[in-house]
């Protein structure tokens, strides 16, 4: 389904705060796109501890600290998850890695591009934080995908995020996520008012992803070791994220081929 | 960096082909970034230093800006880091809907 093409689209996915569910929601929104027929690769950008193989059950020899340390092609280290979906796994417990250096950071980007040009969309998990390694992934990208919860800490740390990447790297054009809300509206009044927040001290006008409900199946599958999408394919998180795949699918002009139908 | 103007970033660009510096290869069109954070920031004057010099308006009605403003903005640029603290009223402004 695919032509030849350049970069794609590479959407960063980062939070500020910790423990929102950023990394559920990348394993989830990666398998989503791969579903709807869009070749993925999720790379799992938390280089110093990483979790996507964790989220995902996935027992991994190979990490990119092979190839920050050893340049190994990231080919090489490359997993397939299932059709349509790649992940580039990162090591656990290396601060090394944690705190790779400028030269380090683009060393790395520079071996992943020739990689990535294979496929539809590249998704990019980050560390938690304002580091270096979220700051570089995040201008590597084309788009800037901030997670948030209504929790004080989360916009604080989220917003602290968006400031920096706009006032120091010139970024614009943030798509929010608001994780863990009990209700539509609650995750549209934390939207409204972190756009106005935006608006006003950044003049900055971000645009709303979607909301991703409280749900205990949501928990059940990261126990499980498997993508709610896969576990609990009917439950309100997993539509949540169909939707939101259907969006960035269609941003990124791509077309589902005839196989590629919803699974709902 | 936010400060500079996009005149000014257009001739940097250009000037930094010129001198062999890649600029393409962050995605968004985001090529003074790599070449700000590739090189120390006094490696980073020194060439702009160049770069500038090359950038004389023959002239002088010209839009490009002098050499000597050019110059001061590159300096700023180069030494300063943007203060990105969240401010009491920020976080004010943040948590207002929490509490209704």
């Amino acid at each position: 389904m695919r032509p030849a093409q350049k970069i794609p689209p590479i959407l960063c996915i980062s939070s500020g705060k910790g423990g929102v569910g950023k990394t559920t929601f990348c394993v989830n929104l990666a398998t989503a796109l791969a579903e709807k027929g869009a070749r993925t690769l999720l790379i799992d950008g938390d280089l110093g501890l990483g979790n996507v193989d964790v989220v995902l059950g996935l027992q991994v020899n190979h990490t990119l600290r092979e190839t920050v340390e050893q340049g190994r092609d990231p080919a090489a280290i490359m997993v397939e998850v299932q059709k349509d979906l790649f992940v580039l796994p990162a090591s656990s417990g290396v601060p090394e890695m944690a705190g790779l250096n400028q030269e380090g950071q683009g060393s790395l980007t520079t071996l992943l591009e020739p990689l990535i040009q294979d496929f539809d969309l590249v998704l990019v998990d980050t560390a938690a934080g304002i580091g270096d390694s979220v700051l570089w992934f995040n201008q590597w990208a084309s788009a800037n995908i901030v997670i948030l919860t209504p929790d004080p800490t989360s916009l604080t740390d989220g917003y602290a995020l968006m400031k920096v990447l706009a006032s120091r790297h010139l970024k614009k054009g943030f798509q929010l996520v608001i994780n863990n809300v009990k209700s539509k509206q609650e995750a549209q009044d934390t939207f409204t008012n972190m756009a106005a927040v935006l608006g006003r001290f950044l003049q900055e006008t971000p645009s709303y992803l979607g909301p991703l409900p409280k749900d205990s199946k949501v928990i059940q599958a990261i126990r499980s070791q498997k993508p709610f999408l896969h576990a609990s394919p009917a439950c309100p998180a997993a539509r949540a994220i169909r939707t939101m795949a259907g969006h960035i699918f269609t941003q990124a002009g791509l077309q589902a081929g005839p196989d590629h139908q919803s699974p709902l | 960096m936010a400060t500079l103007p996009p005149l000014f970033l257009e001739a940097t660009l250009h000037g930094a082909e010129k001198h062999g510096i890649e600029t393409h290869s962050l995605a968004g069109n985001q090529g003074l970034l790599l070449f700000a954070e590739g090189i120390t920031p006094s490696e980073q004057y020194t060439l702009l230093k160049k770069i500038i010099a090359d950038l004389q308006p023959a002239d002088p009605t010209s839009p490009v800006p002098q050499a000597e403003e050019m110059e001061k903005t590159v300096s700023t640029a180069a030494t300063q880091t943007m203060d990105c603290q969240v401010s009491v009223e920020e976080r004010a402004q943040l948590f207002k809907f929490l509490t209704g």
